[in-house]
Order: structure tokens, then C-alpha cells, then sequence
């Protein structure tokens, strides 16, 4: 129903509404700066990496199997710090992935109220626990654990960094997929029901396949946001660049080798362009995840939008 | 007139707002039984109730008595999932599941333990066939359910209720999302399902009463104003707030 105006109100389909000018171009601006420094961004990293390829071919680059930066003739082979950086995330997300959905069901569908309060404020604070002070705990008490259980050479490696990073991302996976289950379309879960069907039949068979098209780009998100951590790799990985060959070996990957070699770099010598050149690989396959997951995302609300 | 289902002194409250007023009365077997009344009157509570789809609220709560077969469906003990398979519901909009026709139609054989694949095939097309879609879907069973008209997906939720073989089956404003002329065929289902099953259906529309039920249940705040065969009820209703309602006075 349309309703009359009343005084004071404003009517924007009016021919004589002015538009607020400066709100207007406030937010039409800064819709484009985001755009323009991500094109900066992208400029920036590869004006620091393109002269690499003056001393260094980029089939090197890429596919050279060696990282020796400090070797003389020195050797800029990314591929095992890419290997180590794949292995690492999808191990995480193989942990992360199964145990999110655990939680979120256990808080939708079996919690009482109360206690869903509780996972949902234990989460929040987990979330917020900075990534360096889960990467002290990997230091020092699962490494050494890891170490003597298993009669390792060190327990600094793929599978505590892995592990470390579940725990870093099961607070943002388990409530984005929280958010899905939530809004679930009640028809839908009534519907089932009505024909008899049991809750969890109904979870199984109705909500799960439901939600496999936003659990996949929650999926690609979770594992766009372990591709580029940091912080938690560089002090547990164990910082060799080798290929990994068990999960319980040490590891290199892209983003840990940025943050501890960038420090001891000179600027213009073909290490720190080669720093850059890996600060590349690391935005476009992060950029690459989350458009996939992105897309799987809209391609699910337009199939969920009927008729 | 065989009854169906008895109603004793149904009450139902959400917290302590009381829904539904002691209502008591019989819904015959085998025919169309409309339940009318102006919105916000409790029709709709009264329909979950009989199948108990409130109880997913917890601050839902009844007193009073359903009988079905000599048994209180609102008793505790009896079994929520062979209630459901007794009593079908089809809801005010269509709400097929995002799977194709032939497993929309199937899902409640298969939640129930059947599987084999002759029984599930000939079920599935005697259930369209009696929800009147069949001739349009026949060739493309595995067509998603979404890509279906509002009429069509509200026939395919009537033959999803049929296929579990229900007795009772309970329509909550089936045609209130639907265009004219497929509310016309919804009709014409109903009253042809009518010789086998026993229908409930609420609706806000008397000319749509007029048109399908047998028997007519008005109700004003939560309380059973009148109940008898639609004609009369439509002609001569005994009571002046049935009159009133039929008139147009309040709505």
C-alpha cells in the first residue's frame, strides 16, 4: 500500500528531489578508490618482480625445483614453497571443513538454547585470539609433543602448521556456515516434516543437500583466507625449503618465505624482486579461490531464487 | 456421517496467549471440510495442530483431545512420524524440495524404508497422476521441481503428500500464491481426491468454500463459531457473526 505523505517527508520519486550531492559522491568515490588501489596493488607487485626476469627466466621461476636465494649462483625456484603452501592448506582444510560442520550442527540443530550462546561466544573468542599467540602454542607445546610421539626430527612442520591453522579458521568457517543453516528456508524443513521425516532425515536430506552449493564457496572462502596466513607457517612450518613428501616434514611456504627473508633483502637485487614475484603468486591464487567460491555462491541464490 | 477425526476441546496457546478456544467439533471422512474466519483467527494454528507441526515451537502448547482412529494425536506418546504419514499437510506456498519431480514425489517413501525401485516408480506416477500434473511432467521426471510453475509446484506438494498414502491431508491456504487458473485445477483436484480422502483446507476465500467444501467450519477468535453442511452454512448460518462474516461486514 502506498502511503500518503505526511509533513516533513520526503518524496524521492519526486521531480523536484534534489539528491544529497555530497553523500552521493562520497560514496561513488570511494566505491572506485577500493578499485583503483587494487589496481595499485597489482601495479606495485609486479613493477618490484618483471625485472627479475632480467637475470632469472621465469620457467626458473616458476618451475625450478630449488629455493637458494643465498647460494652463489643463487636459485629462485618457487615450486616447492607453492607445494608446501598447497600441501599445508588443504590438509588444514580437510581438518577444518568436516569438524565446522560438526559445530554448526551441534549449535543449530542439537544444543539448547543456552548452551549455543556459549559455543557462539566460545567461537567469537577463539576468532579473536591473534594467529601469533596460536603459533607460540604450536611452538612450544605441540611441537615438542609431536616430536616425541611420533620420534621426529622436528616437530616443526606441515602437520602442526596445518593443525594450528584449523583452529585459526574453524571460528570464521563454522559461523559463516552457522549463518546458512540458520536462514535455512523453513518451508522446506517444515515440508519435510509433514511427510514424516525425522530431524535429522530432514538434515541429512533435505538441509545438507541444500546447502552443498553455499557450503562449497564457504569451502573456497576458508581456504582463500589459510592460503595467505602468515604468521602461524613462519614460526611452525619449520621453515625448510624443501618438498614435502609426509605431513610430518618441515616445510617452506610462499607467505612465511616473504616474511622472513624481505627483512635481510637489499632492495633492486633479484632476491627482493623474486620476493615480490611470490607476493604475486600468492594475490592471484587467492584471488583466484575466492572468485570461485564467489561464484559458486551467486550461482546458488539465483538457482534458490524460484521462478 | 463417518467421522474422520474428533475434536474435543482443542485449545492451543503460544506462551500465554491463548490461540485456538476450546474447540469441538467432528470432521467427516471422505469429504471436504473448509475451515474459514478472517485472518489472524486461528485457522491456521488449527490445521498445525491436528498434524502437530507447532510442537516445533516450544512455547507452543495444547489441551483438549484429537481423535484419530480412537487415539489422541496430542498425546505425547503417539509417534510423531506415523501422525505425519497419516495426516499430510500441503502449506500456503508451494515449497518443493530443490531435487527433481520424481524425488520430490518419492521423498517420503524413501525417508519410510521403501526402496525398491518398482514400487517407488509406481507410486511416484499414480500420485502425479492423482494430483493431475502427470501428463506434464511425465517426460521429464528429472526436471529440478523449481523450474515448475506456482501451480504446478503446488500440485507436485499435494502428490509429495499423497505418495505416503495419507488419510487426512491438511491444506493450509493452498491457493493463496497461485494465479486463477491454477487455483481452479487445485479445486478440481481436491474434490476428485475428496471420494478417497478426508481434505481439510483452510481458506480466507468463502467464494472458494462455496465452490469445493461439503462441510464449513467458521472460526472468530480462536473459537468454533459454527460448524455444519457448506449449503447451509452458506444460506441460512444459525449464528449472527456468521452472517455478518458471509456479508462482508468485517473481513
Amino acid at each position: 500500500m502506498l502511503q500518503k505523505l505526511g509533513k516533513g517527508d520526503v518524496d524521492i520519486f519526486s521531480p523536484h528531489f534534489k539528491k544529497n550531492n555530497v553523500v552521493d559522491s562520497v560514496l561513488w568515490s570511494s566505491g572506485w578508490l577500493s578499485n583503483v588501489i587494487i589496481i595499485a596493488i597489482i601495479f606495485f607487485l609486479f613493477y618490484n618482480w618483471v625485472p627479475l626476469f632480467k637475470t632469472v627466466s621465469p620457467i626458473e621461476f616458476f618451475f625450478g625445483t630449488r629455493w637458494y636465494p643465498t647460494v652463489t649462483p643463487p636459485l629462485y625456484g618457487t615450486l616447492p614453497l607453492l607445494i608446501a603452501t598447497i600441501e599445508i592448506s588443504l590438509f588444514s582444510l580437510i581438518l577444518t571443513f568436516p569438524i565446522s560442520i560438526v559445530v554448526t550442527i551441534f549449535m543449530t540443530f542439537i544444543a539448547p538454547k543456552k548452551i549455543r550462546y556459549l559455543i557462539k561466544i566460545f567461537l567469537e573468542f577463539f576468532s579473536s585470539i591473534p594467529s601469533v599467540v596460536l603459533g607460540l602454542i604450536g611452538l612450544s607445546i605441540v611441537s615438542p609433543y609431536l616430536q616425541n610421539t611420533f620420534n621426529l626430527d622436528t616437530g616443526l612442520n606441515v602437520f602442526n602448521a596445518s593443525l594450528m591453522l584449523t583452529f585459526l579458521t574453524i571460528p570464521i568457517t563454522a559461523s559463516m556456515m552457522e549463518d546458512f543453516m540458520v536462514s535455512f528456508p523453513r518451508e522446506q524443513i517444515e515440508g519435510a516434516e509433514a511427510l514424516g521425516a525425522t530431524s535429522i532425515e530432514t538434515l541429512w536430506k533435505v538441509i545438507l543437500p541444500g546447502l552443498k552449493g553455499p557450503f562449497a564457496s564457504i569451502a573456497m572462502l576458508s581456504m582463500g583466507r589459510i592460503f595467505g596466513e602468515t604468521m602461524i607457517v613462519l614460526m611452525i612450518a619449520g621453515n625448510a625449503a624443501i618438498f614435502p613428501t609426509s605431513i610430518f616434514d618441515p616445510a617452506k611456504p610462499l607467505s612465511a618465505t616473504i616474511a622472513a627473508e624481505m627483512g635481510e633483502t637489499a632492495v633492486g637485487t633479484p632476491h627482493f624482486y623474486a620476493l615480490f614475484g611470490i607476493g604475486v603468486i600468492i594475490f592471484f591464487i587467492t584471488l583466484f579461490i575466492n572468485l570461485i567460491g564467489e561464484s559458486i555462491r551467486i550461482k546458488y541464490e539465483m538457482e534458490m531464487r524460484r521462478n | 456421517m463417518e467421522v474422520s477425526l474428533k475434536i474435543e476441546n482443542l485449545s492451543a496457546y503460544f506462551g500465554e496467549k491463548k490461540i485456538l478456544d476450546s474447540i469441538t467439533f467432528d470432521i467427516p471422512s471422505k469429504a471436504i471440510t473448509a475451515i474459514v474466519g478472517p485472518s489472524g483467527c486461528g485457522k491456521s494454528t488449527f490445521v498445525r495442530t491436528i498434524n502437530r507441526m507447532n510442537d516445533r515451537f516450544e512455547n507452543f502448547r495444547t489441551s483438549g483431545r484429537i481423535i484419530l482412529d480412537g487415539e489422541d494425536v496430542l498425546s505425547k506418546n503417539y509417534p510423531l512420524e506415523s501422525l505425519r504419514m497419516r495426516i499430510g499437510m500441503v502449506f500456503q506456498r508451494p515449497n518443493p524440495f530443490p531435487k527433481s519431480i520424481y524425488e520430490n514425489v518419492a521423498f517420503g517413501l524413501k525417508i519410510h524404508g521403501i526402496k525398491d525401485k518398482k514400487t517407488l516408480d509406481e507410486s511416484v506416477r499414480s500420485s502425479l497422476k492423482a494430483a493431475a500434473i502427470y501428463e506434464q511432467v511425465k517426460d521429464n521426471l528429472s526436471l529440478n521441481a523449481y523450474k515448475l510453475s506456482g501451480g504446478q509446484q503446488q500440485r507436485l506438494c499435494i502428490a509429495r503428500a499423497l505418495a505416503v498414502k495419507p488419510e487426512v491431508i491438511l491444506l493450509d491456504e493452498p491457493t493463496s500464491a497461485i494465479d486463477p487458473i491454477a487455483t481452479k485445477q487445485i479445486e478440481d483436484v481436491l474434490e476428485k481426491l475428496s471420494e478417497d480422502y478426508t481434505i481439510v483446507i483452510v481458506t480466507h476465500n468463502i467464494q472458494q468454500a462455496a465452490r469445493i467444501a461439503d462441510y464449513i467450519a467458521f472460526i472468530y477468535l480462536g473459537k468454533l463459531v459454527e460448524f455444519g453442511k457448506a449449503e447451509e452454512i452458506l444460506t441460512s448460518p444459525k449464528e449472527k457473526l456468521t452472517n455478518d462474516y458471509l456479508t462482508g461486514v468485517y473481513s
